[in-house]
């Protein structure tokens, strides 16, 4: 039978949570390698002080990361645009350079930057970077040629055109890009701290899951998930507010 | 009357890999001021090129362009930028030559009261229907020689020799003297228009030309319009121009022997419909 009502989210993952908690307490698997979700909530609220410190550390990287990202992006996809010759040159070294692995340089990065913040954001940046800088990149050739053409006649230079036309006009594809960005950037973030670190969320749950603590590994993999949707929203949120002419 | 537009055998050829591709051959095209010039033609024949040549948005391969100040230039879309409303939307030309935002406010608020279009100032274009977006674009080109006046009466506009230099000979850019201070604001702009109505239902577009009439005859405007529609061509223009196919070259120049003001009933004349027979079958 085909489903023609649409099914909500919450609506979704609460039966997911019902079924998985009936499993459990059934017996179905032992608590000690599939913890109830219960036991996982329960963990959360008696490790909160702990988990706390923990988030903030990942989180601060996180954003960091996503922060230079952005920067680092969206001043790329202009620089590329604003020097054809070098966005020839560049773009593929771009692109191949997605093909390494992040996770088999965070070693390297951490013998050569410490244990600190510093390695887990360029992790970070590694991550999120490539998305936002192609979205931007294709989006501001991509423009409306009457809408340059109009600007030319105008006398308008080429800096002008950027100014006025093409970056506006490559906000949404920027937001596209941020909102992958974003998705990654908690994740890339715990790479980083599960190589090396003294703290946040990896490390929490690398330490948990080898003296077996696994309901504390599904504690903090939760506050992973809450707070990577988090950033999605935030995301979501600044897009609105950044193109209310796409509320029309 | 003296000319607004001299076009002097103007050619255009686009060189692609290996090929060359004549668009535009030895046209010759003049617009007097206050003078309403349609060019109808066949698609390809080059109409486009020769207003983006007019426009200083292609340069042509030869020939020349005189124009008398600075032409404002609407393309086939309205190109509104939707992420303005049509208050931002209508400083655009104000933005690009620098011209104070609070200097023009005024005016384009009066503007848009003017020809009844003030209650959309804040409203985004995706909001409005095609017709008024038209309007709107076509308000946005009589700003757009008001600021060139603006910034003319201030400083020399800095980018004129590069026109030349792209190979526009001969081209004259230069205010009417006097023009600006001793005619109310938006007077004598000189309008390039490339198929402004071709996105609009039949009965829009019969709103939007009379509209269109009644701006150019307020303003003083002179026009320079590519139509495929004879019937457009007729009701708006003094002089035709058409196009041959394929060639890029004129076919012919006719007169319109109607009197204005205009409306729709001149179409179904004598001379109106002796004139859309000929200009028909000059295009098939």
């Amino acid at each position: 039978m085909m489903l023609t009502k649409k099914i909500s989210s919450p609506l979704l993952l609460l039966a997911f949570l019902a079924l998985w908690e009936l499993y459990s307490r059934l017996g179905g698997i032992p608590k000690t390698v599939l913890p109830a979700p219960s036991d996982i909530f329960h963990a959360l609220f008696v490790y909160r002080d702990t988990l706390l410190v923990h988030t903030i550390q990942t989180v601060e990287e996180a954003l960091i990361g996503l922060f230079l990202a952005i920067v680092l992006g969206v001043g790329v996809a202009i620089a590329l645009f604003l020097f054809p010759r070098m966005r020839d040159a560049v773009y593929p070294i771009l692109v191949l350079s997605q093909t390494i692995p992040v996770i088999a340089l965070a070693p390297l990065l951490l013998i050569w930057f410490g244990f600190d913040l510093f390695p887990k954001v360029i992790i970070v940046v590694l991550y999120c970077f490539f998305p936002i800088a192609i979205a931007v990149s294709d989006a501001l050739k991509a423009v409306d040629q009457n809408t340059v053409d109009l600007l030319k006649s105008m006398r308008a230079s080429e800096w002008q055109i950027l100014r006025f036309v093409r970056l506006p006009a490559s906000l949404t594809a920027f937001f596209s890009g941020l909102r992958i960005s974003s998705a990654y950037a908690i994740g890339g973030a715990i790479v980083g701290e599960y190589v090396g670190a003294y703290k946040g969320l990896g490390v929490f749950m690398q330490t948990s899951a080898n003296s077996h603590a696994i309901v504390l590994v599904f504690a903090a993999l939760a506050i992973v998930v809450f707070v990577s949707l988090l950033l999605l929203r935030l995301v979501t949120i600044a897009e609105r507010l950044c193109t209310p002419w796409r509320k029309v | 009357m003296p000319s607004k537009l001299i076009v002097r055998n103007i050619s255009k050829t686009y060189k692609t890999k290996g090929n060359e591709a004549p668009a535009l051959s030895n046209i010759n095209l003049e617009v007097q001021t206050d003078e309403f010039v349609s060019v109808i033609g066949p698609n390809g024949s080059g109409k486009s090129t020769l207003l983006k040549i007019i426009a200083s948005v292609f340069t042509p391969t030869s020939g020349s362009v005189a124009i008398e100040g600075i032409p404002a230039y609407m393309p086939q879309d309205h190109a509104l930028l939707p992420w303005r409303t049509v208050e931002e939307n209508l400083l655009l030309p104000c933005d690009v030559k620098r011209i104070p935002r609070e200097t023009m406010r005024g005016k384009i608020k009066d503007l848009l009261n003017e020809f009844g279009l003030g209650k959309y100032a804040h409203q985004y274009p995706a909001s409005l229907s095609g017709g008024t977006r038209q309007k709107i674009a076509l308000l946005r080109a009589v700003l757009q020689c008001n600021s060139f006046l603006e910034t003319d009466e201030k400083a020399p506009d800095s980018r004129r020799g590069e026109s030349d230099e792209q190979g526009v000979s001969g081209i004259r850019r230069g205010r009417r003297r006097g023009s600006a201070t001793t005619k109310p604001d938006f007077f004598n702009s000189f309008l390039l228009l490339d198929e402004p109505f071709a996105p609009l239902d039949a009965i829009t577009r019969l709103e939007a030309q009379t509209w269109l009439l009644s701006l150019v005859e307020r303003m003083h405007s002179s026009v320079l319009l590519i139509t495929h529609d004879i019937r457009e061509a007729i009701y708006l223009s003094d002089t035709i121009y058409v196009f041959s196919s394929g060639t890029g070259t004129i076919k012919e120049r006719s007169p319109v022997p109607l009197p204005r003001p205009r409306n729709h009933g001149h179409l179904q004349t004598p001379e109106a419909l002796a004139l859309e027979k000929k200009l028909f079958s000059l295009l098939v």
